[in-house]
C-alpha cells in the first residue's frame, strides 16, 4: 500500500489495545516496545502510553499505542480510546473461551462505532499454552475471515508472533499524510529479531 | 438539596447526635459520599464500642431502631459483584504464599507513587504548554491571527477542568498518598479522604466527548504545531486522556490493594469504599453525559440530586409490558424510552417519574432472579412497577442503591425528626448532647419522638395499630415532615424490612395524609 511518494517518511499512528482482562494485553505491549516479559505481570503495571517505531520499507512507522487500564469495562470511556485510534489490536486469550466471545463483541462495537478506515487485529495470545486451549485456531482464523480482520496467535511470553502483528498492521495502513518532524531517533526502531529487541520505551516527554 | 451522610451508628448512638447537627449544614457533600457509607457502615459488625449504640442491645426503648438496624444488616449484605469475584480469583498462589504478597504490594505501592508524579507531570506540562494558547492574554498578534476561529473562547470544552485536576494532585492528593509510604494499607483512607473532589473526574469525562469532538474538527491540527515545537513523542490528545487513564488506574490499584488486604483489618472497610468510590466516579462520567441527551423533560434534573444509576429495562405496569431506560437520581426515578438516531448517538425521550421519597421497593420478585419491584405510596397492582433488568448482578446493584437511599432518607428524616422533638420540648443541642451522654437515658429523643407521633397521628384520626409497634413499620405523618424538612417530600416513612419468603425482601412503607 506504500506509494512511492512516502519514501522515507514518517507516519505516525495510533493503536488501541482492547479486549478482555487478563488475556495479555499489556504484556503484548510490553513484549513490542520493551522486549520484556513478566511471568507474574500484575494487572495494574502497564504504561498508560508508549511508543515504538518500526521501519517497513524505506517508512519509518511510528506507533503511538494506548494500553487500556479497564477503562474497557466503561461503556462511554473505551470510545474515547478507540475514536482517534487508526489501529486496534483486539485480544483474546485461546484457553478463555469467555475471551473470545468478548473479543467478538468488540470487534463489532469497532466497526459500528470507531473510524471506518481502522485497522482491525485480532490476536490470540497467550498461544504458548497450547495444551490448555479452548479456543481453535480455525475458529479464530474463520471469524476474522469473516470480519476482514488481520489475525495472528500470539505468545507474549515467548515472544512468537508479537512483532510481527504489529508489522502486519504496520503493511496494512493507508500510508497518507507523512509527519514532517525530521528523522526519527534510531535507537528508537524495532529491530524485527526479537532477541535482539531490548530497546525501551520513549513513553511521553 | 444535598445532604451530609452519617454512619448509620452515629445516627443511631445519642452521644453523636451534635456531631450530626453540626454536620447537617455541609450541603456541598455530594452523595457518592453516603453511597459508599451505606456498603460500609453494614459491611462493618457494629463491634467497635465507640461506634455502637450502649442501648442496642438490651434497652427495650431501642426497639424503634434496633431491630431495623440488625434486619437491614441482613438484608442487604452485598452480594458479589463479578468484579468482586474476580478479585478472589486473580493469583490465588500468590496470597497464599506471605512473602510474594509482600513484594508483590511493595510493587503496586512504589508503582502508584512514581506514576503518581508522572501523571503531575503530564497534567503541568498540557497547562503549561497547551492552555495559553487559547488565553487570549498569553497571545501575541500574530499568534492570536493563527487561533482558528472555531477554537476561540473553547479552552473548557477543549481542556475541560484539567486545572482543577491538577491543582487536586499537586497540592493535595500527592501529599496523602506519600504519608502512605510504609502503609499500603492506609491508602484507602487516603483516598476517601479526598472523596468529594474526585467528583472532578466525572465532570472531566462529561465534557471529554465534547473536547473529542473539536479536536477532531479543528484542535488536532493545530495543536500539532506545538507539539512539534516541543518535540514531544505523544500529542495532545494522548495527555488529555490521561486523566481518564489514571482513574482507571486507581481502579485497577484499589482492587490489587483490596485482594492483598486481610478481611478482619480495619482498613478493608476503607479500601473498599475507595474501590466504589473510583469505580463510581468512572460509572457517573458516562451517565451524566447519557442524562444530557434526556429530551422533553419538564422536571428540572439539576435539582433532583445525584445521578446514581441508569440502566435498560423492561418495566411492567398492569397489563403493560414496556421497555424503559431508567435513571435513578437521589430524589426521582426517571423513566425514558431510548431512541437511536443514524448518528449513534442515543437519546432518551422522558415519559414519567417517581419521587424517591413516595417510593417502597421489594427487591426481589418473580422466579427469574433478575427482577425488582417499585411502587408509588402503596403497595398496589395499579402503582407498582416490576422492574427487569440484564442480569442478576446489575438487579443487586439496583436494589442495593435504592435500598441505600431510601434508608439514607429515612434515617435523615428520623434526623429531622429528633430534632424537631427537642426543639419543641425546648432542649438545646448542648442539652440533648448531655442527655444522651447518660446510659440511663440515651434514647430520649427516640422514645418521645414517638410518643410525639403517636399523638399527632391520633389528633388526624389515623391511630396507628398497637399491634404493628414491635414488628411492623412505624408510620410518620406527612406534617411532621414537611415541617421539619428541606426536602420536597409530602410524606417520610420508616423501612422495617421484613423477610417475606428465602428470596424476597420488602420494604414496607405507610403513608398518612
Amino acid at each position: 500500500m506504500a506509494s512511492a511518494a512516502a519514501t522515507g517518511k514518517t507516519f505516525q499512528f495510533k493503536l488501541v489495545l482492547l479486549g478482555e482482562s487478563a488475556v495479555g494485553k499489556s504484556s503484548l505491549v510490553l513484549r513490542f516496545v520493551k522486549g520484556q516479559f513478566y511471568e507474574h505481570q500484575e494487572s495494574t503495571i502497564g504504561a498508560a502510553f508508549l511508543t515504538q517505531t518500526i521501519n517497513l520499507d524505506d517508512m519509518v512507522i511510528k506507533f503511538e499505542i494506548w494500553d487500556t487500564a479497564g477503562q474497557e469495562r466503561f461503556h462511554s470511556l473505551a470510545p474515547m480510546y478507540y475514536r482517534g485510534a487508526q489501529a486496534a489490536i483486539v485480544v483474546y486469550d485461546i484457553t478463555n473461551k469467555e475471551s473470545f466471545n468478548r473479543a467478538k463483541v468488540w470487534i463489532e462495537e469497532l466497526q459500528k462505532q470507531a473510524s471506518p478506515n481502522i485497522v482491525i487485529a485480532l490476536a490470540g495470545n497467550k498461544n504458548d499454552l497450547d495444551t490448555s486451549r479452548t479456543t481453535t485456531y480455525e475458529e479464530g482464523s474463520a471469524f476474522a475471515e469473516e470480519n476482514n480482520l488481520l489475525f495472528l496467535e500470539t505468545s507474549a511470553k515467548t515472544a512468537n508472533n508479537v512483532n510481527e502483528i504489529f508489522m502486519v498492521i504496520a503493511k496494512k495502513l493507508p500510508k497518507v499524510n507523512p509527519t514532517t518532524a525530521g528523522p526519527q531517533r534510531a535507537q528508537g526502531n524495532v529491530d524485527l529479531n526479537p532477541q535482539q529487541n531490548t530497546q525501551s520505551s520513549k513513553g511521553c516527554c | 438539596m444535598k445532604r451530609k451522610s452519617h454512619s448509620l451508628w452515629e445516627i443511631l448512638a445519642p452521644n453523636k447526635i451534635q456531631n450530626c447537627n453540626n454536620n447537617n449544614d455541609d450541603s456541598s457533600k455530594p452523595f457518592k459520599r453516603k453511597y459508599g457509607w451505606f456498603r460500609q457502615t453494614f459491611k462493618r459488625k457494629p463491634t467497635t464500642p465507640s461506634k455502637t449504640s450502649p442501648s442496642s442491645s438490651s434497652s427495650k426503648s431501642s426497639s424503634l431502631s434496633s431491630p431495623s438496624t440488625t434486619a437491614a444488616a441482613a438484608t442487604f449484605s452485598p452480594h458479589p459483584t463479578s468484579d468482586e469475584v474476580e478479585i478472589l480469583k486473580i493469583d490465588d498462589a500468590l496470597s497464599q504464599d506471605p512473602l510474594k504478597q509482600k513484594k508483590s504490594l511493595a510493587c503496586l505501592t512504589n508503582e502508584l507513587m512514581s506514576t503518581e508524579l508522572d501523571y503531575i507531570n503530564s497534567l503541568y506540562h498540557v497547562i503549561t504548554n497547551y492552555i495559553p494558547l487559547l488565553q487570549q492574554r498569553h497571545q501575541t498578534q500574530s499568534a492570536l491571527v493563527s487561533l482558528p476561529e472555531t477554537l476561540r473562547g473553547k479552552k473548557y470544552i477543549i481542556f475541560g477542568n484539567i486545572e482543577k485536576i491538577y491543582e487536586f494532585h499537586s497540592k493535595r492528593f500527592h501529599e496523602s498518598l506519600n504519608l502512605c509510604r510504609g502503609h499500603p494499607y492506609a491508602l484507602g483512607a487516603a483516598f476517601m479522604k479526598h472523596e468529594s473532589e474526585f467528583y472532578l473526574y466525572s465532570l472531566y469525562s462529561k465534557n471529554k466527548p465534547k473536547s473529542d469532538a473539536l479536536m477532531s474538527e479543528c484542535g488536532r491540527k493545530f495543536f500539532q504545531l506545538k507539539q512539534k515545537e516541543l518535540n514531544c513523542a505523544m500529542d495532545l490528545e494522548s495527555f488529555l486522556l490521561k486523566p481518564i487513564q489514571r482513574l482507571t488506574k486507581y481502579a485497577l490499584m484499589l482492587k490489587r490493594l483490596l485482594h492483598s488486604c486481610p478481611l478482619h483489618m480495619p482498613e478493608f472497610q476503607e479500601i473498599e469504599a475507595a474501590l466504589e468510590m473510583v469505580r463510581f466516579e468512572l460509572r457517573h462520567g458516562e451517565d451524566l453525559l447519557a442524562a444530557d441527551c434526556i429530551l422533553g423533560c419538564d422536571v428540572n434534573l439539576e435539582e433532583q440530586g445525584t445521578l446514581l444509576r441508569r440502566d435498560e429495562m423492561m418495566v411492567t405496569t398492569k397489563m403493560k409490558r414496556t421497555s424503559y431506560h431508567v435513571f435513578l437520581y437521589e430524589d426521582i426515578l426517571l423513566f425514558t424510552k431510548t431512541k437511536k438516531k443514524a448518528s449513534g448517538q442515543d437519546f432518551y425521550s422522558y415519559k414519567f417519574s417517581l419521587r424517591t421519597t413516595e417510593m417502597g421497593l421489594t427487591e426481589s420478585v418473580g422466579d427469574d432472579g433478575l427482577s425488582f419491584e417499585v411502587w408509588f405510596r402503596k403497595r398496589t397492582p395499579g402503582t407498582s412497577y416490576k422492574m427487569q433488568v440484564r442480569s442478576r448482578e446489575s438487579k443487586n446493584k439496583w436494589t442495593f442503591d435504592l435500598a441505600a437511599l431510601l434508608w439514607r432518607q429515612t434515617i435523615a428524616f428520623r434526623q429531622r425528626l429528633a430534632d424537631r422533638v427537642a426543639m419543641e420540648t425546648g432542649m438545646s443541642s448542648s442539652e440533648r448532647t448531655t442527655m444522651a451522654s447518660s446510659k440511663n437515658n440515651n434514647h430520649c429523643d427516640v422514645i418521645t419522638s414517638q410518643k410525639i407521633i403517636s399523638q399527632r397521628c391520633s389528633q388526624n384520626g389515623n391511630e396507628p395499630d398497637p399491634g404493628q409497634k414491635e414488628s411492623k413499620p412505624t408510620s410518620y405523618m406527612s406534617s411532621l415532615s414537611s415541617a421539619s424538612s428541606s426536602s420536597s417530600a409530602s410524606c417520610s416513612t420508616t423501612p422495617h424490612p421484613f423477610k417475606t419468603n428465602d428470596s424476597t425482601y420488602t420494604f414496607n412503607y405507610n403513608f398518612w395524609r
